[in-house]
């Protein structure tokens, strides 16, 4: 009985697994990659070829490579007609193709925009008729890449396709250059090593790279770039070592003085202090009179940034933001110009991420939903839907993503105007969005002033200036209370340095809020797409987003505030000279210490997120959230975490400590409070209020952690000066 | 008259909350209320390290930044665990006690050896 029941059981156990051990030496031999050249069906060969003239300069994030993709294909002839989607990394500037019908006669074709979807891919769509045997297609277009300390980062083109069933796509990428370029790094999707390209043609005037599949970065520098940086690597080396031995005391006697006149120019500048009493000039070192000169700088700067903008505002441009293919959303352009003439019109290909942010200060008047690829709509429809309520009209049309079109109308019933056809508007539907549009409240200056197109964008230039000025003075006044010599205990330093750390960032961000609110334009934004130049106020400038500057305002006003507040007696001059030998040791040396440098400043400056750096920069990011996660982030998609918003609050803290710290830790905590208040305070321009109400506690205590590392950094150099191996003077 | 030595009372009750703490890890079947060890992991390392900057501080302000640094602690702990292994790892209960035991004795050790020297200068003078 037991021998026919354990029968039964193999037969059970054969039966259920017979097919899956079948299966497991058929799969891989019928997989879509290998079926189609034995079934005949399509086979893709794509050759890309980047072109570079290498820059190489400190900085230029608008590196051109010219990209010119080749692709052939063969198939069986077709049964139907098939549109093929190409997803490319880049915007061509040409783009067609030849078909190929199993008679031997072939049709020049247009390669159309799909979608000019913003983001990493751009989509374009052509169409193979029933009877093709295949086509050559040819795209040309410009990818950019970043320059940065003498190198270029560039990242690879790539290219997708898409609707082609059962198509096997076999690619390889070149890289032509002039000859003396090398290739030294090279980097996949997520910033891991990957094999470096090789030299597969060497000619006068070019040199060909074959790039291995999977490579998604490289950096190219000059053949001339070791030798040279092995050099100034040398330079900063003997310069340290003097520096260490003291050989430099006699140029502080030029310097110094140098110095104290600078000083003392600025100090002129304080108005506040000229009316104190002779006892309170007494009582408090000049110094504090400054921080607190710089503080009402600060507010002044930003009650006159909201002021301008009250008056002036808002933007006379009626805005509409069109979810469309680009040749429909034209021609939707030009059917809702009769509704108002001056119109600008926004797409997602300029920014669908900041779409919150932007509807949240008004910028958008009309909402256009049109047809757009099903493919591209997710990414889209994400940062979208939610935020559709900012928006006073929304036109829907019948061409639209029917799911896409029911959920709109269905959250937002009132505010929905449906049409046919949103690129061929009728005269009833211009009438119904005209009334919606007048209704609308808030669209006019409460003061009656009306200033036209052009006023309009020499006050928006003046805001963007104020904006970064704001970021430093506020920073600067932080760095003077750190720096100004008190004799305060540290917790009492520490509850001020809190309590004015966080008033300049909220009121600087109040400031970006209600600045953008009232010219119904924002001032900036975090994560715009690059080349958007006219969707923010900083754009005017050139700045995109203004990420870049916004750091540098904020970190150099730190440095400025807390140099002018105690540099005759809180820091070293000669630990200074030390961290700046140190600091150049670090960047210019052609090493893994200058890679790992460069990609650090490659991260933050350039958007580039390669190698090393990348990957601790993520751990430091994980670090931050965690802390977070401890005190209330992240409970809520509401109170979403920032680690940018996080690093600002923590670059406070260390401040705090100046008092008890020796100079030369004194001067990196202060360089090191710079850069975390700098690279934190960029998120000001975020304008997302939420994100900083649950950064503030999470900052104070991971600063207070690096702050407990600086201290025992502190009592090291302490031992070493009582010991006289170092010397601060 | 010589003033009654409340600081050293302090340190003394965090060192015994710390070694209550640790205890409550034991494997043996011990039932132990968990509210020593909050009041623990609320002053106790914070105190710990406050002693060590050798400022005068009141008793509240004592108080509050001691809530605030070890609070501080605690999560520095948790995420370095975190960031390290993806998992809470580090035993909370053994580092913080730990910690609070460095900061208090390297404390003591600054304390007395600044009070032989005075002694010796007394002395000499």
């Amino acid at each position: 009985m037991r021998t026919k029941l354990e029968s039964y059981k193999a037969a059970l156990i054969l039966f259920i697994f017979l097919p899956i051990l079948l299966s497991g030496t058929t799969i891989p031999h019928t997989s879509a990659q290998s079926s189609p050249s034995r079934n005949g069906t399509s086979t893709v060969q794509v050759s890309i070829v980047g072109t570079i003239d290498p820059s190489y300069d400190v900085f230029d994030l608008n590196l051109p490579l010219l990209v010119n993709i080749s692709i052939h294909s063969t198939s069986a002839p077709l049964a139907t007609n098939q549109t093929i989607l190409f997803v490319l990394s880049f915007v061509p500037n040409s783009a067609g193709a030849i078909v190929h019908f199993a008679n031997g006669s072939s049709t020049p074709t247009v390669i159309l925009a799909s979608s000019g979807v913003g983001g990493s891919s751009k989509a374009f769509q052509f169409n193979l008729p029933a009877g093709s045997t295949g086509f050559d297609a040819n795209i040309q277009g410009i990818q950019f890449g970043a320059a940065l300390l003498f190198r270029d980062a560039i990242r690879m083109p790539t290219f997708g396709i898409e609707n082609f069933q059962n198509a096997t796509v076999s690619q390889n990428t070149t890289i032509v250059t002039r000859p003396g370029n090398l290739i030294t790094e090279s980097f996949d999707f997520v910033g891991h090593s990957t094999p470096l390209p090789s030299i597969v043609q060497k000619g006068a005037s070019n040199v060909t790279f074959s790039v291995p599949s999977g490579v998604y970065f490289i950096v190219m520098q000059s053949h001339l770039f070791f030798p040279a940086s092995v050099a100034v690597t040398l330079v900063a080396a003997i310069f340290l070592i003097l520096l260490a031995l003291g050989l430099f005391a006699r140029s502080r006697k030029v310097f110094d003085p140098l110095w104290n006149r600078f000083v003392g120019v600025l100090s002129s500048l304080r108005p506040l202090a000229s009316k104190m009493s002779i006892q309170d000039k007494v009582r408090q070192p000049h110094r504090a009179s400054l921080a607190r000169t710089m503080l009402i700088m600060f507010i002044t700067c930003a009650i006159l940034m909201i002021a301008i903008a009250a008056i002036a505002g808002p933007d006379p441009q009626t805005k509409v933001y069109v979810i469309a293919t680009p040749s429909q959303a034209n021609l939707i352009h030009k059917n809702l110009l009769p509704i108002r003439s001056n119109l600008q019109m926004i797409t997602p290909a300029q920014d669908f991420s900041d779409f919150a942010v932007m509807s949240s200060v008004g910028d958008f008047n009309i909402a256009v939903i049109s047809s757009f690829p099903t493919v591209n709509l997710p990414e889209v429809s994400y940062f979208v839907l939610p935020n559709l309520g900012n928006v006073p009209v929304i036109v829907v049309d019948n061409t639209s993503d029917p799911l896409f079109a029911t959920q709109v109308s269905a959250l937002y019933t009132n505010r929905v105007i449906h049409v046919a056809n949103a690129a061929n508007l009728s005269s009833s539907d211009v009438r119904r969005i005209s009334i919606a549009l007048n209704a609308a409240t808030g669209q006019k200056n409460p003061f009656g002033v009306q200033i036209g197109g052009t006023s309009f964008k020499l006050v928006v230039v003046i805001e963007a200036g104020f904006s970064f000025l704001l970021v430093f003075l506020g920073w600067s006044a932080l760095g003077l209370y750190a720096a100004e010599a008190n004799n305060e205990n540290s917790l009492q330093r520490l509850a001020l340095m809190i309590a004015l750390g966080v008033f300049v960032f909220y009121f600087s961000e109040t400031t970006y809020v209600l600045t953008s609110s009232l010219l119904r334009f924002p001032l900036s934004l975090h994560a715009v797409i690059s080349g958007a130049k006219s969707i923010t106020a900083v754009g005017y400038l050139g700045f995109g987003g203004g990420s870049t500057p916004r750091l540098l305002a904020g970190a150099v006003g730190i440095l400025f505030g807390s140099f002018i507040g105690g540099w005759n007696s809180r820091f070293s001059k000669r630990g200074f000279g030390i961290m700046i030998a140190i600091i150049v040791l670090i960047i210019a040396n052609p090493f893994l210490l200058g890679q790992l440098a460069f990609q650090g400043i490659l991260l933050y400056a350039g958007g580039m997120t390669i190698g090393t750096a990348y990957s601790s920069a993520l751990t430091f990011k994980q670090f931050l959230y965690t802390i977070g996660s401890g005190v209330g982030g992240n409970v809520s998609p509401v109170y979403l975490m920032s680690a940018g918003k996080i690093l600002a609050f923590a670059g406070l803290v260390p401040l705090a400590f100046l008092n008890k710290m020796p100079k030369i830790t004194a001067s990196f905590t202060v360089l090191f409070c710079a850069i975390a208040v700098g690279v934190g305070g960029i998120r000001v321009g975020e304008m997302t209020p939420t994100k900083t109400v649950i950064a503030v506690v999470p900052g104070l205590m991971s600063g207070l952690i690096f702050a407990l590392i600086l201290l025992l950094i502190a009592l090291l150099e302490k031992y070493l000066v009582s010991s006289r191996v170092v010397s601060v003077q | 008259m010589r003033r009654f030595p409340v600081a050293e009372l302090v340190s003394i009750v965090i060192a015994l909350l710390g070694l209550y703490t640790m205890v409550t890890t034991s494997p043996l079947p011990l039932s132990l209320s968990d509210l020593p060890v909050i009041i623990f992991l609320l002053f106790g390392p914070g105190y710990s390290v406050l002693r060590l900057f050798s400022e005068s501080y009141g008793p509240l302000q004592m108080a509050l930044f001691s809530v605030f640094v070890s609070l501080a602690l605690l999560l520095g702990v948790v995420a370095v665990g975190h960031v390290t292994t993806g998992i809470l790892i580090l035993p909370i209960r053994i580092v913080l006690p730990v910690l609070a035991f460095i900061f208090l004795g390297l404390d003591y050790i600054r304390t007395r050896s600044r009070k032989e020297r005075i002694g010796v200068l007394l002395t000499s003078g």
